[in-house]
């Protein structure tokens, strides 16, 4: 009698956990890893989903990136005027104008230029500036009136708080467009997995002190995950956060997790948990967060769907 | 009057607590142990610390051996004698577990120190990835080649 071999892996003949196409390649200024499961694609058509990413991913920046000389926020930069933004603006220009009145302007796309000062600017200077230019306000600048944004007086905005989250979004809005309903996509540690079957993805959450070590693994199906922490994108006493009022990088957070049903929500929550408790943000959005603190300590929502790593409390 | 008993204790057994906090502070900062270390492995941790921190990474490099190291923190009590222990583990300069044991000597002290205890918070430690088997991980922004090559180029002149 023939015996079935035992094996660690699912008996599942479905190929959703079999990868058709796997694409790597470093954008906005992120290592991306997006991984599409399913019947494996033959080479032409991989090839050809990856230049349409591409091609989306890129036309993001040229709108959004305060990096590049020929993008329409450097345009607002340099004259003021009235601006046609693109259908995309609008989502994420609401969500930072709602955290920026949730967390009383700490959260603000008008950071660009004080970001800059300290170094974290178009060529990676990463030396600050002896004065460090102070942040206006949302009102003294900006009127939005979809599409249109009227600028009173050139400023330097910055996406960098949920635009990475946001643009995990779009190439998910355009991966299920194209028929793709299993898919993993990666954007430097915020992630949006989509599975149809509803399969959950574990993924470790990294030690805010060494990136081969993880404090938990948090298991998500067709939710975001964003992550934010200034372990890696740091230099002199800054991190990619800065705090309009002091002026200063916050240092009272190690890392920062958001679950959400988009990348958006989830990476702009991140950002705003650097400057608000949970509890400001609870009426307005569904999400779960975990906060690792300065001393190590961990707090998260009850829902968080992650396990830890902890030491017990004693007698526990 | 038993009230103030009460205050009284309470405070030394904050008192206690700040001390023992003092030990371990010590143990970590100084390399000085009052205690004993055990399990000591021979691999010397890198820059797990390092990677954190500024552009003046030199300076800070302290390194500490792997293995568990035990601090005891006593004190004397109207009850007598008492004793609090941490032990910390070290892998690659990353705590990645600690326990605090208490041996009271009398009731009284027993309920303090479990107030104690009940105020320490429970913190994350670490596990490498290989041992958890992860390939996907969610933290800080991945940098791109262009960011860490900036940051080297400045670490490389602030040293020279």
């Amino acid at each position: 009698m023939k015996r079935s071999i035992p094996s660690n892996r699912k008996p599942k003949a479905s190929t959703a956990n079999v990868t058709a196409a796997h694409f790597q390649f470093d954008a906005i200024g992120t290592a991306w890893d997006i991984e599409v499961f399913g019947k494996e694609l033959a080479a032409a058509k991989a090839a050809e989903l990856k230049a349409t990413i591409l091609k989306r991913i890129d036309q993001f920046d040229k709108h959004y990136s305060r990096f590049r000389n020929d993008s329409l926020v450097t345009a607002i930069a340099k004259s003021a005027g009235t601006y046609d933004l693109p259908a995309d603006a609008q989502p994420m220009l609401k969500l930072y104008h709602e955290l920026y009145k949730l967390t009383s302007g700490a959260v603000t796309p008008l950071i660009g230029q004080t970001l800059s000062d300290t170094g974290y600017d178009a060529s990676y200077t990463l030396i600050p500036k002896k004065q460090i230019s102070q942040v206006p306000s949302w009102e003294s600048r900006l009127n939005y009136q979809p599409p249109r944004l009227t600028v009173t007086e050139p400023v330097l905005l910055d996406f960098g708080a949920a635009g990475k989250g946001y643009l995990t979004d779009l190439i998910a809005d355009l991966l299920q467009a194209r028929g793709y309903a299993n898919y993993c996509i990666n954007a430097g540690g915020d992630i949006v997995y989509h599975s149809a079957t509803n399969d959950k993805l574990p993924i470790g959450l990294e030690h805010p002190d060494n990136p081969d070590m993880a404090i938990g693994v948090a298991h998500i199906a067709n939710q975001s995950l964003c992550g934010s922490s200034g372990n890696r994108r740091s230099w002199d006493t800054f991190h990619h956060i800065v705090d309009p009022k002091s002026l200063q990088s916050p240092q009272h957070i190690k890392a920062v997790w958001v679950t959400a049903e988009s990348g958006l929500i989830a990476d702009g929550l991140a950002t705003a948990l650097f400057f608000v408790p949970a509890n400001k943000l609870k009426n307005d959005y569904t999400f779960e967060y975990a906060i690792v603190a300065d001393d190590y300590s961990l707090e998260h929502s009850p829902h968080f769907p992650a396990e830890f790593f902890t030491n017990q409390p004693p007698g526990a | 009057m038993e009230e103030e008993q009460h205050s009284n204790k309470n405070q030394k057994i904050i008192a206690a607590a700040i001390v023992l906090v003092a030990v371990v502070l010590v143990a970590f900062g100084v390399s000085y142990f009052s205690g004993k270390k055990k399990d000591e492995t021979t691999n010397t941790p890198t820059t797990a610390i390092t990677d954190s921190s500024n552009t003046n990474t030199t300076a800070s490099t302290a390194t500490y051996k792997n293995g568990s190291y035990t601090a005891e923190g006593k004190y004397v009590s109207p009850g007598g004698q008492e004793g609090v222990s941490v032990t910390v583990t070290l892998k690659d300069g990353i705590v990645t577990d600690s326990t605090v044991e208490t041996t009271p000597a009398s009731p009284d002290s027993k309920e303090y120190q479990s107030d104690f205890k009940s105020g320490y918070k429970s913190q994350v430690i670490g596990k490498s990835l290989e041992s958890i088997q992860l390939s996907r991980v969610s933290g800080s922004s991945l940098t791109s080649q262009g960011f860490n090559e900036a940051l080297d180029t400045i670490k490389s002149q602030a040293k020279s």
